[in-house]
């Protein structure tokens, strides 16, 4: 089981298998807590589960072509964009390009980074808008090329392309107004892309 | 430590202590996530009890729930900076727990670190008060040390403050908490962190204080560490609290621990007055912005005004203003000092005392008994009206009516005002009493030692009673329908009064603060029994147990007794397997602490649970002699448990087939039930009563108990109400059993109608039986059609099947027998043996004798209970009689009939015994006699003999006197009347 591709997998579970979806969730569970623990709080293990449950119920939303990575990042946004939703009082349209994290109540960064620089760059990502977060995260954390991305949610690869370019450009401008000094402002600009790097290393390392 | 050094701490390598850091089964991936990620990735690795819960819970063929001790970890409930909160079961102790997995860190040696932090954890669960999250226990394992708690289900004092509270309000939860600071001070315990996160406020306004003495060897860069209940709120307020909770500002802590110095019970005093500042004024006493901002005015002790002082008054703010001085020395001695004064308010400390009596969860700690509060506050204990404005009419009412009238139930108006003038009466009639009480020890009627007594019981009375206020404000819909029954259930208050009953009660153990232990646990076993009258079960079960593991804590064994009664009862009604063991429990120790009113509930109950759910009728006697000379030694008990007593012995008699016992047992317990109480009892005795009567021949007196059974639960819940409904369907069934068939089926559309889509099955069986009873065939169809949709398969669906089948029988149509036979196998296999009794009454009617015979004998006797028995040997009579084989036929039919009045039978065949339980099972419904007795007639017509067929049909005809004429029943007995005297 550990050899068979990712869709086949997923095939398997949704047959009934659970331990073809128990050998999927070995793979993901650390990029998909990842993924929600940089936006919710405690909530981030019940999201997890929603998110593996999820797929059970959303295979015909695979896109053709798309692989299981998108798919399962798809169902993650989704379900991390209906938690905010739900947890506002009246069913209002939350323009998650306008709202970021912080606005929406998440609880406070010091459980998650420890390092000073870490702390801000969390924090600073929290602060811009969600699909900007969103889409800096995958592509700098999980290492999804912006086909991949764009593949989430069907957003044309292009305009993928443009949201980090100006995603980028914002989380600088917020380092710099939550960090006078200019050297922490550096050091954390050059750690995005340090982690950039080795992140992606690790993850084409690892099997999917 | 200073800020900056905190900093520094964190940022020097491996100070961090990440155990998982050294874990080489840490996949890459966690690895890599750990250098950007810090502590988020420990928690990403696939081993780790995270993803294992959660593994679980996906997949549970595939992954087990994870131990951690002898604990299941069954659900993720939080994380804070000391590491993460699992929710846990305790199979051992079948509870719940919440478990900390801490971290430890902090310089030095990390191995001693985690020694430290495992004594220190230890030295907790030694610590018990009713303000203190309880630790059950702490151990290392896996290199981690793991602490079990109390699981408490709340909001954090965070959470529950971030909404609008008057300041009396907030007060009264902070007293609380500081009861707790103040306990643990009194052992020599340090929190270190108190703050409004480390605060859970219970459901029932009970506040625990969480963390003791923790702080210190966590994690330095912490978080606001989560109540296991709630997620992480930030505090309230503006500035402090982003900035404040994201770089983890110690905004509560003391000068001195800013200064690195050791901290004491006044750094606690000072963190606990800055939390009920916040709390009060919505701000914090200093400027937050930053860390050096907020050191910096700490330091020079430079508070900031309130910007809205929000009506608190100047008296408090001064207290507070000491409790927070710069110099230690400045502050109050002690905890208690400070809490000694912000109770000086007089309007409050009338309130104190309300809280107090009222029993709405403060327990109070040692040295501040109930005896010096009512030297203080004798005058307000004896005013009624703000007694009743504290207990309900100040507000409690409002929100119960509230609860009431929004619970998803039909009708829920007509319940409210159904409810209330139950719940005032309740309420009045406590409020009365202590009234009553106050006086007449003020006068000097009463000794103090009997006040002390009769306060404790009224104070145990009123947990009890709020409990079930409480439930009913949350709306649940079950409960509230349930509510007549809980508040009839409730214990008198005026027992409270019975001085021989007091000064027989348990002894209150004589050190003050055990002794408050011990009321505040009564108490909760007041809450407990509410529950268990509301239908919480489980939590009344949860509750009691606590209670019994803290009694065993405090030794204190006739609370003891009285808890595992508690748990044994609220077992008996979810029939838990170990119901009997926990009532056994009871019973030896009540006997040993000579509390006769336990010994004696516990061993009533325990004749039901001996009978009932361990299935040991045989055992019944001794349980009942048991329990009969407990009863019969307490003399003037509470009529209750004597009801309970004869009542079970009733069911326990009805069980062996004792018949006759069973309904003079009912008829004792009938009598023990005073005029006006228990309503819902002698509905219960008369319902349990009636069916037996009607099997007994005393088909009247079982009619009329149908009736009042019915009368009784329609004035207990109201017309609209299902319970009055399956009343009225019960009622219904007696009197279809009597032939009493129009006013039968008047009755079930009543309550069909009532219940709409909510009829269960068996209320439509009834229904269906009815119709076919009064040859309506075409209505019985029709209710089949809606039973057989709400159940489409299993047990219940046969039945409905069965009345189909014998509509087309009597019809005629040849292809009834088909309609059973095409019963899906599995509904089938739920009960082939009505099946087959079904099939052989069906090709009986349908005129196919051998088939019909054929069909019994493949029935196996061991199998089939004896009135289903008498039914299926009737009608192999009636096949034999029907085939000529008349001997063959008469003598069985003889047998089931018994004694017929107007006929002689035939003596040898007529000693059968007492009816049930011997050889030989007797008929008893009226229609089923009559054709017992026309196949007689039939028989004896057929030998020639026909002046005794003639008065076998009209004994036949007699039996069916009181049902509906014209009705098919009686044609036909008519018709075999006519059939034989015509000869």
């Amino acid at each position: 089981m550990g050899g068979d591709d990712d869709l086949q997998l997923l095939e398997r579970w949704q047959a009934g298998v659970e331990a073809a979806g128990a050998e999927l969730f070995r793979r993901y569970y650390p990029a998909i807590l990842r993924f929600f623990r940089s936006k919710v709080g405690p909530q981030a293990p019940d999201l997890v589960q929603r998110t593996f449950l999820g797929c059970l119920e959303a295979r015909p939303r695979i896109r053709e072509g798309a692989n299981f990575r998108s798919f399962l990042f798809g169902v993650a946004r989704n379900v991390l964009l209906m938690h905010f939703r739900g947890s506002r009082r009246e069913r209002e349209r939350i323009d998650f390009t306008e709202r970021s994290a912080e606005d929406l109540g998440a609880s406070p960064v010091s459980l998650l980074a420890r390092e000073r620089e870490a702390q801000l760059l969390l924090q600073a990502l929290r602060s811009i808008p969600l699909e900007y977060q969103i889409v800096l995260e995958l592509y700098y954390w999980e290492g999804l090329n912006s086909r991949e991305i764009a593949d989430i949610d069907g957003t044309p690869e292009p305009t993928i392309r443009t949201r980090l370019r100006r995603a980028k450009l914002r989380l600088e401008a917020r380092l710099g107004e939550l960090e006078s000094n200019p050297q922490v402002v550096q050091a954390t600009a050059t750690n995005l892309e340090g982690w950039a790097r080795r992140l992606r290393e690790q993850l084409d390392r690892s099997p999917s | 430590m200073s800020v900056s050094e905190r900093q520094d701490a964190t940022t020097s390598p491996g100070a961090g202590g990440d155990l998982g850091r050294t874990d080489p089964a840490l996949g890459a991936r966690a690895s890599a996530a750990m250098q950007v990620g810090g502590p988020l990735a420990d928690e990403g690795a696939l081993d780790e009890p995270l993803a294992q819960v959660l593994m679980a819970s996906l997949f549970p063929s595939q992954i087990r729930r994870p131990k951690i001790g002898r604990f299941d970890l069954l659900e993720f409930l939080g994380e804070g900076g000391m590491g993460s909160v699992y929710l846990a079961y305790d199979a051992r102790l079948d509870r719940r727990v919440a478990i900390k997995f801490l971290r430890a860190a902090g310089g030095g040696d990390p191995g001693q670190a985690q020694a430290r932090l495992l004594r220190e954890a230890q030295a907790l669960a030694r610590l018990s008060h009713p303000n203190i999250v309880a630790v059950h226990e702490a151990w290392e394992e896996e290199g981690r040390v793991h602490v079990a708690m109390e699981y408490v289900e709340g909001a954090s004092l965070a959470e529950w403050q971030a909404d609008p509270r008057g300041w009396r309000e907030l007060l009264d939860a902070y007293l609380q908490a500081g009861e707790g600071l103040a306990a643990a001070h009194d052992a020599g315990l340090v929190h270190r962190d108190f703050k409004p996160h480390n605060a859970i406020r219970r459901e029932d306004g009970v506040i625990k204080v969480l963390d003791f003495g923790l702080a210190r060897y966590m994690s330095e860069e912490e978080g606001p560490s989560s109540g296991h209940g709630g997620g992480i709120a930030p505090p309230t307020g503006g500035d402090l609290t982003l900035t404040g909770a994201i770089m983890g500002t110690p905004v509560y802590m003391a000068p001195e621990q800013h200064e690195g110095a050791a901290a004491d019970p006044r750094s606690d005093q000072y963190a606990f007055c800055v939390s009920l500042w916040e709390a009060l004024y919505g701000a914090l006493p200093f400027p937050a912005g930053s860390h050096a901002e907020l050191r910096e005015a700490v330091l020079a002790g430079r508070r900031r005004e309130p910007a809205d002082a929000r009506g608190v008054p100047g008296w408090i703010r001064r207290v507070l203003e000491r409790g927070m001085a710069r110099r230690p020395d400045d502050r109050y001695p002690s905890m208690r000092a400070l809490l000694r004064e912000l109770g000086r308010d007089p309007a409050r400390r009338r309130r104190r005392a309300l809280a107090i009596v009222g029993g709405i969860g403060l327990a109070l700690a040692s040295g501040f008994g109930i005896a010096e509060l009512r030297a203080r506050e004798g005058p307000a204990l004896c005013d009624g009206d703000e007694l009743a404005a504290a207990l309900w009419s100040g507000g409690r009412r409002d929100v119960v009516e509230g609860g009431v009238l929004g619970a998803a139930i039909p009708a829920a108006e007509a319940q409210w005002h159904n409810l209330a003038p139950r719940l005032d009466a309740y309420a009045d009639a406590l409020v009365e009493r202590r009234v009553d009480a106050c006086e007449r020890h003020r006068g000097g009627l009463r000794s103090d030692l009997l006040y002390d007594r009769e306060v404790a019981c009224l104070d145990q009375r009123e947990a009890g009673f709020v409990r079930l206020a409480e439930l009913l404000a949350a709306g649940d819909a079950e409960v509230v329908l349930e509510a007549p029954r809980a508040i009839a259930a409730l214990p008198t208050i005026a027992a409270c009064s019975d001085a021989e009953a007091l000064s027989a009660e348990w002894p209150l153990p004589e050190e003050p603060a055990v002794r408050e232990r011990a009321l505040a646990l009564r108490q909760e076993l007041a809450r407990a029994q509410a529950e268990e009258a509301a239908g919480k079960y489980a939590e009344a079960e949860a509750r009691a147990a606590e209670v019994l593991r803290e009694a065993k804590g405090i030794d204190d064994l006739p609370l003891r007794a009285e808890a595992a009664l508690r748990w044994g009862s609220a077992g008996v009604q979810r029939s838990a397997a170990d119901a009997s063991a926990r009532l056994d429990m009871s019973l030896w120790t009540a006997i040993r602490t000579e509390q006769r009113r336990v010994a004696a509930e516990a061993a009533a109950l325990r004749i039901f649970a001996r009978v009932v759910i361990d299935g040991h009728p045989e055992e019944s006697g001794e349980a009942i002699d048991l329990a009969a000379a407990l009863v019969d030694r307490r003399g003037a008990a509470d009529w209750r448990i004597r009801w309970l007593l004869a009542n079970n012995t009733a069911v326990a008699r009805e069980q062996t087939g004792a018949l006759r016992e069973a309904l003079a047992a009912y008829r004792d317990a009938l009598a023990l039930i005073p005029g006006r109480e228990g309503v819902f009892e002698r509905a219960a005795t008369l319902q349990n009563m009636a069916p037996l009567q009607v099997r007994l021949g005393e088909r009247s007196a079982g009619e009329a108990a149908a009736r009042a059974s019915f009368d009784e639960i329609r004035a207990l819940y109201g017309a609209a109400h299902p319970s009055t409904a399956s009343a009225e369907a019960v009622l219904a069934a007696v009197l279809r059993s009597l032939g009493r068939q129009a006013e039968a089926a008047r009755l079930i559309d009543g309550a069909l109608a009532g219940l709409g889509d909510g009829a269960p099955p068996w209320m439509l069986m009834e229904a269906a039986r009815g119709a076919l009873a009064r040859g309506d065939l075409a209505a019985a169809r029709a209710y089949c059609d809606r039973g057989e949709a709400k159940v489409p398969s299993g047990t219940w669906r046969l039945p409905f099947v069965a009345v189909r089948a014998l509509a087309a029988a009597r019809e005629g149509d040849p292809g009834a027998l088909a309609i059973l036979e095409a019963v899906d196998p599995a509904s089938r296999a739920e009960n082939p043996s009505f099946v087959t009794r079904q099939q052989a009454l069906v090709a009986f009617t349908l005129g196919r004798m051998d088939e019909a015979e054929a069909l019994l004998d493949t029935l196996d006797r061991a199998k089939v209970d004896d009135d289903d028995f008498a039914e299926t040997e009737l009608l192999r009579a009636r096949i034999r009689v029907a085939r000529g084989e008349l001997a063959e036929g008469e003598a069985p039919l003889w047998a089931l009939l018994g004694e017929v009045p107007g006929v002689d039978g035939e003596p040898a065949a007529a000693a059968g015994g007492s009816a049930g339980g011997s050889a030989t099972p007797r008929l008893f419904q009226p229609e089923a006699r009559s054709i017992a007795l026309q196949t007689l007639a039939e028989a004896e017509a057929a030998a020639g003999r026909r002046a005794r067929a003639r008065s076998l049909a009209e004994a036949a005809l007699a039996e069916l006197a009181g049902f509906d004429e014209p009705s098919p029943q009686r044609r036909e007995a008519r018709a075999t009347l006519a059939r034989v005297a015509g000869e």
